[in-house]
This record gives C-alpha cells, sequence and structure tokens, in this order.
C-alpha cells in the first residue's frame, strides 16, 4: 500500500495535538510574570513640565503606557521619553512573548502651585531617632524621597501613633488644598496614615481618611490631599493619624506601625 | 475513482490544515524559557527542591554549598532541620541540625581532605564549625577581646571565608560591620572595616570570600550590600578596590572558576520582591543577571539594575555545581525551597 504524504502530515499534526504532553521538569512559555517598569522621573513635583523615562531593557519587551485610567486595552506603545506638564498619575505594564505581562506600576506627578519654602514647620512628636531625615525642612523641600527609604535622608519615620505638624508662614497666605505625601511599603512595617486632620485655630477646616491597606498592595509614594475653605491663613495644624495596629494579614499584626512623610505642598 | 481519491485526499488536507494550528500553539505552551544573557543563560527548575513541608520545613533558606560527594547542603534556621541535604537532582538525601535559630551563613572548606562547615548564627551570636554529619568541633564566640563590642548582641554574623592555612574571617554583617581575622585555633588576630560610607568600611558586610583568580596571590571579596558594592581587600585588612553595582543589593560573591555569582536580594530601588542573580567575569564586570534587565556598560560604568522577569523573590545565596547549574535559596519568599537553573 503506497503511504501517501498526506497521511504522514496528518499522524504527525494528530501526535502534536494530544492534550497532555510528559511533563517537563523546566518552567515554560507564559507561566511567569514580567516585572513592571522603571519609572525615572526628573521630579516627581514640578514647576512646568516633568520628563519621564520608562526603562525595561529585557530583548523583545515591550512597554504600554497611558495616564489617568488604566484599562486593559487602553495605553501607548513606549518610544521615546514623555514630557508631562499637569499633575498626573502615569501608568506603565511591561510585555513579553514567553512571560505574562507585569503587573501595572504607576506613579503620581504634581505640578507645584506654591512654593513652600520659607514656611516653619514644627513636629510633635520627634521623629525615630533611626529616621530622622534631616530634619523638619525636608518637607517643604520641594523633593519627594523614593522607595529605598534606607538610603538618604528623604524621610521622617514615626512610630508614635499620632504626629502634630504646625505650619505657619511670615505673613498670611490664599491656601485651598494641603497635600502630604507619605510612603507605603507593607515588607518594611511602614503603612499610610488612616487619616488628616487640618485646623486652624482648634477649628477643624478639613480631613481626608487614606484607603485601608490591602494584603497584596505594591509599596507606593502617595500622596494624600485635603481640600480646606478657599481663604488667608497664617498658621494651620496637621494631625496624622496613624493605624492603630496592623492588620491581622499581616506579621505584625496587632503592633504599631510606622508611618513616614516627606513633604507637605500647599495650593 | 479518480474522484473518490480526489475526495479522500482533499479531506485529509482539509483535515490537516485545521489541525495544524492547534498542534503549533500546543507545542508553543511547552516552550522553555531561557534566562540569563550572554555567556551564562539558563532554564529554570522552580520545583527542584521542594519538600513536603509537614516533614521538612524551612523558614528562609539562607545559603548552599556543594560537598565533594556532589551532595547539595542547604542552611535554613528552621530549627527542626538546619541542614538539609539533597543530591543534584533535588532528591532529599538527609537532614540534620536543630541547635541552629539563626542559621545564616554557611561554608564547606576542606581541611587536609576533611571536609568541614561553618555556620554563622546570628541569634547565637557565632560561627560554629561542624562536621559535614553534624558533630559541633568549635565554636568562635563573640570577640569580646576586640574591644570593640559591649555586648554579645551587638555582634551578628553574617559570613565566614577559610584561608587555605585554615584562618577564619568572619563578616559581622548585620551587627558593627567589621571583618575579624581569626587563627585556626580561634585566636583573634586582627579587626578592620567597620560602619561608614568611605571605600574601607562597610554599610552591611553581608558576604565574604576569597579570591584566588589573580596573579598576586589571594585577596578578600566582600559585599557591601546597602551600598551596592563588592570590594577587595588585601588578606591583611588593606582596601584595594571596589566594583559599583548600581541598583543590586548582593548578598555574598561565590567563586566558580573565573565567575564571580551573587544573589543579588533586591533591586532597583530595593523594593519587596525584586532580586535575580548577578554573574562576573573575570575582569569583574556584569555579564548576566538571570531574572534582571540586560547589563550595559556606558564609559565604563553599568547602567542601574532592576528585575525584568519575576522568578525570584528574595534570593540570598547561590550555589554552583560541578556542572556549572545554580541553585537559589531565597529569604522571606513564603518559606519556599530552592530554584535550580540548569546552563544552556
Amino acid at each position: 500500500m503506497r503511504v501517501h504524504l498526506l497521511h504522514i502530515v496528518l499522524i504527525l499534526l494528530f501526535l502534536g495535538c494530544k492534550e497532555k504532553r510528559e511533563t517537563t521538569p523546566f518552567l515554560t512559555h507564559k507561566k511567569v510574570r514580567m516585572a513592571p517598569p522603571m519609572i525615572e522621573v526628573d521630579s516627581i513635583l514640578f514647576h512646568k513640565e516633568a520628563r519621564v523615562l520608562l526603562k525595561m531593557d529585557l530583548e523583545g519587551s515591550t512597554i504600554t503606557y497611558g495616564l489617568g485610567e488604566t484599562t486593559e486595552t487602553n495605553g501607548t506603545t513606549y518610544e521615546d521619553p514623555i514630557s508631562i506638564d499637569e499633575s498626573a498619575s502615569l501608568w506603565a505594564r511591561a510585555e513579553h512573548p514567553d512571560f505574562l505581562p507585569s503587573e501595572t506600576t504607576s506613579l503620581a506627578l504634581y505640578r507645584i502651585k506654591r512654593n513652600t519654602t520659607g514656611m516653619a514647620i514644627a513636629i510633635a512628636p520627634s521623629p525615630h531617632p533611626n529616621y530622622p531625615g534631616e530634619g523638619a525642612q525636608i518637607l517643604s523641600d520641594m523633593r519627594r524621597g523614593d522607595q529605598n527609604f534606607r538610603k538618604g535622608k528623604a524621610w521622617l519615620g514615626f512610630q508614635s501613633g499620632t504626629v502634630q505638624l504646625q505650619l505657619r508662614w511670615a505673613s498670611p497666605i490664599h491656601i485651598s488644598k494641603i497635600s502630604i505625601g507619605f510612603l507605603a511599603d507593607h515588607s518594611a512595617w511602614i503603612f499610610a496614615p488612616k487619616k488628616i486632620s487640618v485646623f486652624s485655630a482648634k477649628q477643624k477646616l478639613g480631613e481626608q481618611t487614606v484607603d485601608s491597606p490591602t494584603e497584596h498592595q505594591s509599596s507606593q509614594l502617595g500622596m494624600a490631599q485635603i481640600p480646606i475653605p478657599e481663604s488667608t491663613y497664617q498658621e494651620l495644624q496637621l494631625t496624622i493619624e496613624s493605624l492603630e495596629a496592623i492588620p491581622s494579614w499581616h506579621q505584625g499584626k496587632g503592633t504599631l506601625p510606622w508611618l513616614f512623610l516627606d513633604e507637605i505642598l500647599i495650593e | 475513482m479518480k474522484r473518490r481519491r480526489f475526495i479522500r485526499n482533499t479531506s485529509m488536507f482539509t483535515t490537516g490544515l485545521c489541525a495544524a494550528p492547534a498542534a503549533l500553539f500546543s507545542m508553543e505552551s511547552y516552550k522553555d524559557v531561557i534566562i540569563g544573557h550572554d555567556t551564562h543563560r539558563y532554564k529554570i527548575d522552580l520545583n527542584w527542591g521542594a519538600l513536603n513541608s509537614q516533614y521538612y520545613p524551612v523558614n528562609d533558606c539562607h545559603e548552599m554549598v556543594q560537598d565533594s560527594k556532589g551532595r547539595i547542603l542547604l542552611l535554613t534556621n528552621h530549627t527542626k532541620n538546619n541542614i538539609i541535604i539533597y543530591d543534584t537532582s533535588g532528591h532529599l538525601l538527609e537532614t540534620w541540625g536543630t541547635d541552629y535559630p539563626g542559621a545564616h551563613g554557611l561554608t564547606l572548606h576542606n581541611e587536609n581532605g576533611e571536609e568541614f562547615l561553618y555556620i554563622s548564627d546570628n541569634l547565637r551570636h557565632e560561627v560554629i564549625k561542624t562536621t559535614l554529619d553534624g558533630k559541633e568541633v568549635q565554636v568562635f564566640p563573640y570577640p569580646r577581646e576586640s574591644g570593640k563590642y559591649d555586648t554579645k548582641e551587638q555582634y551578628i554574623p553574617t559570613e565566614t571565608t577559610i584561608a587555605p592555612n585554615g584562618d577564619v574571617f568572619v563578616a559581622d554583617g548585620y551587627g558593627k560591620q567589621y571583618i575579624l581575622h581569626y587563627n585556626a585555633d580561634g585566636e583573634l588576630l586582627t579587626v578592620f572595616g567597620g560602619k561608614g560610607d568611605e571605600d574601607h568600611l562597610f554599610n552591611n558586610a553581608h558576604g565574604i570570600c576569597m579570591d584566588n583568580r589573580g596573579p598576586g596571590g589571594p585577596t578578600l571579596l566582600i559585599t557591601a550590600r546597602q551600598q551596592n558594592k563588592l570590594k577587595r581587600f588585601s588578606m591583611d585588612g588593606r582596601f584595594l578596590e571596589s566594583y559599583d553595582l548600581p541598583g543590586a543589593y548582593i548578598c555574598r560573591p561565590v567563586i566558580h572558576g573565573d565567575h564571580v555569582y551573587l544573589a543579588t536580594i533586591w533591586s532597583g530601588d530595593g523594593s519587596e520582591g525584586t532580586g535575580f542573580v548577578s554573574i562576573l567575569d573575570k575582569d569583574n564586570r556584569l555579564i548576566s543577571a538571570p531574572g534582571g534587565c540586560t547589563p550595559r556598560y556606558r564609559n565604563g560604568a553599568l547602567d542601574p539594575m532592576y528585575q525584568a522577569i519575576k522568578i525570584f523573590y528574595h534570593p540570598h545565596d547561590v550555589c554552583v555545581d560541578k556542572d556549572e547549574n545554580l541553585y537559589v535559596a531565597q529569604w522571606n519568599s513564603g518559606k519556599t525551597y530552592p530554584i535550580k537553573l540548569i546552563r544552556v
């Protein structure tokens, strides 16, 4: 009987279609994720423009990014540095043919509306001796810290439950919003504040509650924004409350979390 | 007849065409991924060291060595079995060790044909020398005689390296950042280093090894993990040179042939879960970073490194076997067992 070429092709294709192959011990295609791309920016706080670079240097990878809300289908393929001239939240993810897409990473960029240098700041209690930063003035140096809080002195670290900040200006200034920068890094037992309240002469002007932490939340540089009645003020008091205790899903459950602050912005 | 044959052939051909995409897709799903760069690339066996955690539990998997029989010895700080011994296929051979709650550093040394282990224990604040089956033969207690420590608790040794004559160098990587040089009898000879940012000082002197690759005799390679630097010292404690590895939080140097292998526990901004493996060539340039981005040098300086693939969480040590496969032990990774990278 002649064996037709078509018979051979069909048999080979059938064998390739078997539902289950013998087990390979090696990690295979599309089983693990890419890491999120690195976001490099000249300054998170900027006066006119911020320049953003996205990095994922691995052969075959691409980066998709966008501004504002992210969805699975929107976004632009990254090719050149991005210029941002208004406050915005930038998101990005990395993709590669051999791996699952990365989780989305994001960074909030702020256009500075008001220079805070010249603002006197008093803090109570003092930061923990391990994380004194460079004193209270780092809260008005117009620079954010980064997630490597152990390096440098860009952060004030507290483990005291509630922190009081007293802000004072040489003469009254027009204010409608206060923003305060914080760090959330649960692996280091650092949690976002629970609530921030703003007072003037003991009268509460506004408050902001921060979203409760979740178990798989990645570390973030957060910024809590507290609108207050638009008016002129010469002094303000901020009460920043940490969580009463680290949540039950964390290995430090029940203990007092760390609170890290790095910047105050005024609009 | 011809028409019947034509219909039959056409049907088979059409069936084959329809089956082809599914077949090709199923083959693509089983494609083994390869990580690493340049001459050092690897396939990944994520399950190599997996054991039943009810019987052979681990907390942190800290370090691994290979003995002359080819066995892979893993050190964990779980006191049910501080030492877990595998063959290179990942089969469990034996376990021992219940007295090392702070088991952190593991070094193997061949002393006149007999092999010994040196265990650096963070919680016992001492280094313990044992046989390969767990008999303690010598203890190097905290160096009170150095005058550098007020209490035993200030001394938190992370790693050792052993000279051919039996002299022991201990890195106090979690304590006051000194390097302590003992003779084989345990007598303290010299102390150098300490905490600081200058070249001859350390921020987290986490790992140490002896480097015999150069023509001028052995030197010491010591990681300054928080500084992202690998530092070279003479055997008498003089700083010689430093290799910058920006973005790479390197744990301990392991030399195999001409290359240096370093588990890189964090990377980039040092966030949780950002590790990879670093491999340096004979000139101490980073040439491959399995799990990391492509190493690039511009004007002699390495571009900052970062994680590219979420394979490793917190790699703490790399063991290189005789076939140049790698075994990666991880810290604070959810009590996971070591991963094997197979050289391709």
